[in-house]
């Protein structure tokens, strides 16, 4: 005997199952921020290279948090080369995880697509903490003055814009952009379809 | 589809251009914040009449607990991307301009309840406050813009017949 098929979503039973997801997918994130936390320092460990060149020392997770270690020439120590320590939160930037998990198990998507919806993720979440670390380094003073006073104040607005990008827009944004990319059929099937095309009539004779 | 998510895109970069020139903030940003902060204040008075809002700052005048409304916490973000999602689909101009009026009204109400819920979470405790700030209302916010979104989709009249062959 063939299974039933799933009666068809409708919107009031999405966001009632989206809502009974949320909890729990709030929950699992939470305990597991710490393995996330360690398994985001290895895409940032590739990003920020390409910015900070030989300057960085290391990206490890300690305690749910990412530190990030570099090596630099702030002016106030007159060209003496230091360490400076970062930190990012990088809860700040997966806590898209949860409501992506919520609203594809909300609208019954497989195990697979869950999966690839998270990791369509990773990339957004790495440009968040990547953009944070540069904001910091960007504007980081030493001793009151800037640790990097060679960079220019067209760069600085350009890590600005980054971070604000990264920090506002996209953690929020786009696990429900992604959402919807896996349910365009059932989103786009919302809008009352076309009545059918009236059809021709049988003499084919134009109307008065 | 791909139509749809091209112009989304490109009406929430130009959206989110315009909203941090200094102008829009100064004459439409600043002043929508003071009147979210303000709102919100009037509507805990109703029931708390220590409170108080000075400007972007709601403070307890019994507690001295106060919180200040910033970027992200304004409803501006979410407003962005509804206007966005809406203007970006199909649909008749009178049909979108209903869409982005409404759906303000409900993002603004819900984000009101954002600020009054963590105004109170804030005082009884700091750790609640932190997480419900920086994660849940967030997400909650975000969620909320969709299911608007999608119920006007859902309310939007038929789509033109097709013409006979």
């Amino acid at each position: 005997m063939p299974p039933e098929a799933a009666p068809p979503l409708t919107v009031c039973g999405f966001v009632l199952r989206a809502a009974l997801w949320l909890a729990p997918c709030f929950a699992a994130w939470h305990f597991l921020a710490p393995a996330l936390a360690g398994l985001l320092a290895h895409p940032v460990g590739w990003l920020l290279p390409a910015f900070l060149g030989e300057d960085l020392r290391r990206v490890v997770a300690s305690a749910g948090d990412l530190a990030v270690v570099l090596a630099g020439n702030p002016a106030a120590f007159a060209g003496q080369r230091v360490e400076l320590e970062l930190s990012v939160n990088p809860r700040l930037y997966t806590y898209g995880l949860p409501v992506v998990s919520a609203l594809m198990l909300a609208s019954r998507a497989s195990i697979g697509a869950l999966a690839a919806a998270i990791v369509l993720l990773v990339p957004f979440q790495a440009w968040g903490v990547t953009a944070d670390i540069l904001r910091q380094v960007a504007f980081a003073k030493v001793n009151g003055m800037p640790a990097l006073p060679w960079l220019g104040p067209g760069t600085r607005e350009a890590v600005a814009l980054a971070y604000q990008i990264g920090s506002l827009v996209l953690p929020p944004v786009a696990p429900v952009v992604v959402w919807g990319v896996f349910n365009a059929r059932w989103v786009l099937a919302g809008r009352p379809p076309a009545p059918a095309a009236a059809p021709p009539s049988a003499s084919g004779s134009p109307g008065p | 589809m791909t139509r749809f998510v091209l112009s989304f895109t490109v009406l929430l970069a130009l959206l989110f251009t315009v909203e941090i020139t200094v102008p829009v903030q100064r004459h439409f940003v600043a002043p929508w914040t003071q009147a979210v902060a303000s709102l919100s204040a009037a509507g805990m008075q109703a029931f708390d009449p220590a409170v108080v809002a000075r400007g972007r700052v709601i403070a307890s005048q019994r507690s001295g607990f106060a919180v200040s409304i910033e970027a992200g916490c304004n409803g501006i973000e979410a407003l962005i991307v509804l206007v966005a999602a809406i203007l970006a689909f199909p649909a008749p101009v009178l049909h979108k301009l209903a869409g982005i009026a409404a759906g303000a009204i409900l993002v603004q109400g819900l984000n009101i309840l954002r600020v009054v819920s963590l105004f109170y979470l804030g005082q009884w405790n700091q750790a609640v406050f932190e997480w419900a700030h920086l994660y849940l209302w967030q997400a909650l916010i975000m969620l909320d813009v969709l299911v608007v979104w999608l119920v006007w989709i859902r309310l939007l009249p038929r789509e033109p017949a097709p013409r006979a062959a």
